[in-house]
């Protein structure tokens, strides 16, 4: 899986960046050549050179995950609906209108997402069950996964994290190519730069008014991918916290 | 009730756009459910369970399209509309043209060349060579409006563009009208059949609303450039001017206006209109030549059409009592000199002719001899008359007309000096000019009188007002508030200037 992205794209990790050079000269379905000479995509030919190096999320060990799961929901206001389980049910995620985004679903829907994110991270369910989940390219509970690898691996958890990633790379067949790729980059510490950024942010323990800003550009990747990350990355640095509030949440919402 | 599902290969959407499709899709009448999503197994395990049948052999990378209807009329009905909202996704990717967008906007001149015929050029005059040639080598016109380009490069874009007939109008040309299209600084003036040919912007500008008022309107005004007339140049897009407009239809008569020329240029121009069959007037600049007023009075006359009273505002404001400082000695009449203080380089070089006739040499930044320019610093001595808008003064930064605050600062300087006998001033309207320049330029005004009052000296404002009442900044208005801050008002920079040295004079 080679991406090749236009400019305006969200920087994927993975990808091929290109500039404006008019509309793609392939479709769906044409043939294309990768090889030393570099990309052949109908009749262009894209020679790579490294131009930037995608950041990467570097393991904090010493972060107390209370604190980062704290100061994440200080700085993510979606978290307070994503949190109340305790008065409004998640949705079952096989529910079809989860499946539809129906709006009147959709927070719902998020914490049926953050509840089998916390099921996964605890070993109690297998990536599987969200992989694939939701309808777009980048389905909703790829991003789950994806948030959850890259949450793991900044608090140093390598070895759930790699039990995980090797979980998921096994089911990976389950999503869209694309989607497995990254999350498979994922596993690597890579994801698009906005959301590396604000993992870093967490692991300096950053004040709440940079983590905003950092969380608004998360936000901003995608139509739902950067909540849907958070979402992972808030149930890996939940789950993984002593503060009994978290592990309270998590036996109701693992019911 | 019946049921459709298919498979769509390479079809990629995000999960928003697709939920817009399946929400439009169920809400077609008769359409009761519509689910639309990439086959992944999850997703396929909800669509199956909701009683669809999935073909076997469906892949993440598919799309799957569920619909179910209540008739066979009400399905096709809820598959166009499917059709539709992807046709749409798909119709605005292609109409992104921003950064990378499906219609990546133009980047090179050559690669806009197909959809026009002239071209703006703006960019720092370091670098408008390569655009400008790159726009005619792709068979465009080129407006250049950049300054400090070099002169051995406009002579080369020059001949490059006389070779494929096409015509550049500039280095630093500001104002044009094209077939009534304003481009750069330009006044709204009423359409007609006089062409004219500038290598002066504001000289332009003035000629045109002079006409405007007489009630005479414009085919064109192509700018050539303010050294298209001197003998380095040698009038190369002059010549592509005036054999253009000849051509035109539209124009009736030609009228050039320019800076002080080259003899020999303006000798051998004067051939070349000899063979045209439009009639041309001269508006060239130059001692004992008519200066703009009265070339535009002769292109009227011509015309048979009566020479109108130019407009003027005398000044409607008391002038502040004149504070008596005792002991400090009121500079006498002698010296105290013609001070003006122009954006218009050749509404400067008119009023340095007019007033020279009667005062004898003035200094300048942009001298009628090379013996007159001002020392460095650029301060003025005797009778000085300084353009801010030239190269010097504008390199780096915003031309005075767009913004005001040096012209301003130098007002007030001028008004402390007690050699300050008469402000003269210019003041450009039109597109491209500042939205409201006359109420910073008021202010200046009233306190240039109230600085000079309060040391003793009565200081005179005299100021030539360019514009026609179509202006977004509005001529009376424009007018009406200078004259209340203390200026005496003209449509006429030559009436202007002849009532600052009047006023000199009278002291």
């Amino acid at each position: 899986m080679l991406p090749v992205l236009r400019p305006e794209a969200v920087q994927l990790p993975t990808a091929v960046r290109i500039g404006d050079a008019g509309p793609w000269p392939v479709r769906p379905g044409d043939p294309v050549r990768v090889d030393a000479a570099g990309i052949a995509l109908g009749r262009w030919l894209i020679t790579p050179v490294r131009s930037w190096r995608p950041p990467r999320v570097v393991p904090a060990p010493g972060l107390a995950a209370a604190t980062a799961a704290a100061a994440l929901s200080a700085a993510w206001p979606g978290t307070g609906e994503m949190l109340a389980g305790v008065d409004a049910a998640p949705a079952d995620l096989r529910d079809p209108r989860v499946l539809r985004l129906e709006p009147e679903l959709t927070p719902a829907a998020r914490r049926g997402l953050y509840a089998a994110a916390l099921r996964v991270v605890a070993g109690v369910e297998r990536p599987a069950a969200l992989l694939g989940l939701g309808p777009g390219l980048t389905p909703s509970g790829d991003d789950v996964v994806a948030g959850l690898l890259l949450g793991l691996r900044l608090l140093g958890r390598e070895a759930r994290m790699r039990g995980l990633a090797a979980d998921a790379s096994d089911s990976l067949a389950a999503t869209t190519d694309l989607s497995g790729s990254l999350v498979m980059a994922a596993a690597q510490g890579y994801a698009a730069p906005p959301v590396v950024e604000l993992l870093n942010a967490l692991g300096v323990a950053a004040q709440v008014g940079l983590l905003r800003r950092n969380v608004d550009a998360v936000l901003a990747v995608g139509h739902s991918s950067g909540a849907d990350v958070l979402t992972g990355i808030h149930a890996a640095l939940a789950a993984s916290a002593e503060a009994q509030v978290f592990q309270s949440n998590r036996a109701k919402e693992s019911r | 009730m019946t049921r459709h599902v298919e498979l769509r290969g390479g079809a990629y959407y995000d999960s928003v756009s697709l939920m817009q499709v399946s929400r439009t899709v169920r809400g077609t009448p008769g359409v009761s459910d519509a689910m639309i999503g990439m086959g992944t197994d999850l997703n396929v395990g909800m669509i199956r369970d909701l009683e669809f049948e999935v073909p076997a052999g469906v892949g993440p990378n598919d799309l799957v399209v569920a619909l179910r209807a209540d008739d066979e009329a009400s399905m096709a009905a809820g598959l166009a509309a499917l059709e539709e909202a992807l046709a749409a996704l798909k119709a605005a990717g292609r109409q992104a043209t921003g950064a990378g967008g499906a219609v990546a906007p133009p980047r090179t001149m050559r690669a806009a060349a197909d959809e026009a015929n002239l071209a703006f050029v703006s960019v720092p005059g370091d670098h408008a060579f390569a655009e400008a040639m790159d726009a005619v080598e792709a068979g465009l016109s080129v407006m250049l409006f950049s300054d400090n380009v070099p002169v051995a490069q406009e002579v080369a874009l020059k001949t490059a563009a006389a070779e494929r007939d096409v015509l550049v109008m500039g280095p630093d040309c500001g104002t044009a009208v094209v077939s009534g299209v304003a481009l750069g600084f330009a006044n709204r003036v009423q359409r007609g059949s006089v062409g004219l040919v500038a290598a002066s912007g504001t000289g332009a500008q003035q000629v045109m609303c002079l006409l405007d008022a007489a009630g005479v309107g414009m085919s064109h005004c192509l700018g050539v450039g303010g050294r298209d007339l001197s003998a380095a140049v040698g009038g190369r897009s002059t010549r592509q001017a005036l054999a253009g407009l000849d051509a035109d239809p539209e124009t009736t008569s030609i009228i050039v206006v320019s800076k002080p020329a080259d003899p020999t240029v303006l000798a051998e121009l004067h051939e070349v209109v000899a063979g045209l069959a439009t009639p041309v007037y001269w508006a060239t600049l130059g001692a004992g030549r008519p200066d703009l007023t009265e070339a535009v009075e002769a292109v009227l006359h011509a015309q048979g059409m009566p020479e109108p009273a130019w407009a003027q505002w005398p000044a409607a404001a008391e002038a502040p009592a004149v504070v008596s400082t005792g002991s400090t000695a009121v500079a006498s009449q002698a010296e105290r000199f013609l001070r003006g203080i122009f954006v218009g380089g050749t509404l400067a070089d008119e009023a340095m002719i007019v007033a020279g006739e009667r005062l004898g040499p003035i200094r300048s930044n942009i001298p009628l001899a090379p013996e007159l320019g001002l020392p460095s610093g650029m301060v003025s001595e005797g009778h000085t008359i300084v353009d801010m808008g030239d190269d010097e003064m504008t390199r780096g930064r915003p031309h005075p007309m767009i913004d005001p605050t040096l012209r301003l600062e130098r007002i007030a300087a001028e008004a402390a000096d007690p050699s300050c006998g008469v402000l003269l001033l210019d003041l450009v309207l039109g597109y491209g000019s500042h939205p409201d320049p006359a109420e910073e330029l008021a202010g200046a005004i009233r306190g240039a009188i109230g600085v000079a009052a309060a040391a003793g000296r009565r200081l005179p404002v005299v100021v030539a007002l360019v514009g026609v009442e179509g202006d977004p900044q509005g001529l009376t208005a424009c007018a009406e508030a200078l004259s209340q801050a203390g200026a005496d008002v003209y449509l006429s920079n030559a009436a202007a200037t002849r009532r600052a040295v009047e006023l000199l004079d009278v002291r």
